[in-house]
């Protein structure tokens, strides 16, 4: 465990050392501050768009953080050729996928808090009664679908040779999973056979990332998923992170390290 | 010769920019080809194009109206298209007879709201999901307010979005003098319009109880209404229900009993439901009667 979280603090370092988190978190922050300044029929209290707009950049920017950070991960290993000194110490190729995964999500998650207190400050300038609970599990939430993301980029990222081709092709299949995942069932019915069977399977077999997604609950100020089914939404981001981990380190395993 | 220092090279071609930039926009501004200053950004942005969000605004106000309980475009696939928000602006002005009917269509309102699982997945899903169907009250309508103010600069030929807005903010919030402008705005882009017009004079008779500029301006919208052309006039025929059945009752309020009856004649060739309107002509006939 001690060599796993060797290799994560290094990549939890490199989220700090980077910009990528600063420039996004800047351009978050002056959106929404953009947004609550503007004055709609001098009403002082109107603040659920200023929530959505801010949720909304929440959300596309720790995803950009997420796949980004991931993505680099191997690849600038292998080319930087710190690869080779990293597995000649008693590291195994599992551990640095659960390495590289550990520190990822970690970083996401610190990304996270801080979006989330800026999200709270913004919302009790206009809110007089702050919902920390809901709050603390949209966060939850948030973060626990932000390891699915993490592993299925590790995954490409075991792929894809090019950086580039894995965050296009992971960002395409998050948004779209995002956008359409939850509705694959009524597309389904309306189609004829074989599109049918297969856009049912992917229903059921495609990881549900909106699942994680209550930002309309937070926005509206509407009770949110009670504990147990949070325990259960975490069991399921569980179970689909361990797959992508295990095929990713299957594959990588085998893989030749030179570039 | 001696190389000029970056820096002065920056300084310059700065300076260059910003004087031509000046002379070609005063040159531009005295030929008039520039756009107006108050024609706002998104025209300045998106040209004409903006039109196709103006509808996307609107459907967030009606999102915001649910509480965030919304129906996918999968889900209202197979329904007709009404959004709540704006169907109030009419359905307040549904009469007493018309109260059990309104309340069946609140029920079948609310079922096509609801998202229904069709299997466990989906079922697990809607557990995240806000599920309860519900508008919003208690002054917590001003929530929608910036979607329709969107919607209204990025479409200013499109009626409903004025009604609307002009509605909710005269109706729950008591905000009239907000709703006087949008309505004032409206008027500005579209100066013949009788909606506007009448939602106007419901302003002034509502909130204002000023029923001489009431009247008045619902006579204009009558006016306005007469003047389009007979495709327009047959389309709108329930428009003419309701500025003449609203004319017919202030001029009941004011007691100008013949006049009254002769807008709600005219209401009845065109309601939807013309025995109500004729019992109520019978009812201002007898308090004619006694006077």
């Amino acid at each position: 465990m001690s060599r796993i979280w060797a290799v994560a603090t290094v990549v939890i370092k490199e989220l700090y050392r980077r910009k990528d988190f600063y420039v996004l978190f800047v351009l978050t922050a002056l959106l929404t501050l953009g947004a609550l300044s503007v004055n709609f029929f001098d009403d002082p209290k109107i603040i659920r768009y200023v929530k959505d707009i801010c949720l909304l950049l929440i959300w596309l920017s720790t995803l950009i953080i997420a796949i980004v950070t991931t993505a680099r991960q191997i690849p600038a290993e292998k080319e930087d050729r710190t690869i080779f000194p990293l597995l000649a110490k008693p590291v195994s190729r599992g551990q640095v996928i659960a390495g590289k995964f550990l520190g990822c999500w970690l970083a996401s998650g610190l990304a996270l808090l801080v979006f989330y207190i800026f999200f709270v400050a913004v919302t009790g300038l206009r809110e007089p009664h702050l919902m920390w609970g809901a709050y603390l599990k949209s966060m939850f939430l948030h973060w626990m679908m932000l390891a699915m993301v993490v592993g299925l980029t590790l995954l490409g990222s075991v792929i894809f040779t090019a950086v580039s081709a894995n965050v296009t092709i992971c960002l395409i299949a998050i948004f779209g999973i995002l956008v359409v995942g939850e509705h694959l069932a009524k597309i389904a019915v309306r189609q004829a056979e074989p599109v049918r069977t297969i856009t049912y399977t992917l229903f059921y077999c495609l990881p549900h990332l909106e699942l994680f997604d209550v930002r309309a609950q937070v926005v509206n100020n509407q009770p949110l998923p009670g504990w147990l089914d949070c325990g259960l939404a975490s069991l399921y981001a569980a179970a689909y992170t361990g797959v992508l981990l295990y095929a990713a380190w299957l594959l990588f395993r085998r893989r030749s390290l030179s570039t | 010769m001696k190389a000029v220092s970056p820096k002065l090279q920056f300084l310059f071609w700065l300076a260059l920019a910003y004087t031509l930039g000046t002379v070609t926009y005063s040159r531009a501004v005295g030929r008039g080809t520039v756009t107006a200053a108050d024609e706002g950004a998104f025209k300045k942005l998106l040209g004409d194009g903006r039109r196709l969000f103006a509808g996307q605004f609107v459907e967030m106000a009606d999102v915001y109206f649910h509480s965030g309980m919304y129906p996918s475009i999968f889900d209202r696939a197979n329904q007709p298209a009404t959004k709540a928000v704006t169907a109030a602006v009419n359905e307040h002005d549904a009469h007493a007879d018309e109260e059990h009917e309104h309340e069946e269509h609140e029920d079948e309102h609310a079922a096509a709201m609801t998202p229904v699982a069709e299997n466990w997945l989906e079922a697990f899903i809607h557990r995240f999901r806000i599920t309860k169907h519900s508008h919003l009250t208690g002054g917590n309508e001003r929530e929608m307010l910036p979607w329709l103010k969107l919607a209204i600069e990025l479409d200013p030929q499109s009626i409903e979005t004025y009604t609307t807005a002009a509605y909710w903010l005269r109706k729950d919030l008591g905000r009239t003098a907000e709703a006087e402008a949008v309505l004032r705005e409206g008027l500005r882009n579209n100066p013949t319009n009788y909606e506007l017009l009448f939602e106007m004079g419901k302003l002034y008779k509502e909130n204002k109880h000023d029923h001489e500029r009431a009247r008045n301006l619902w006579l204009a919208a009558l006016k306005c209404w007469e003047n389009q052309d007979d495709k327009a006039r047959e389309d709108t025929a329930l428009a003419l229900s309701r500025i003449a059945s609203n004319l017919g009752e202030l001029e009941e309020e004011d007691g100008h009993y013949p006049q009254a009856i002769q807008h709600l004649e005219l209401a009845k060739q065109v309601s939807p439901n013309p025995k109500a309107i004729q019992a109520w002509i019978e009812r201002i006939r007898a308090k004619r009667g006694q006077q």
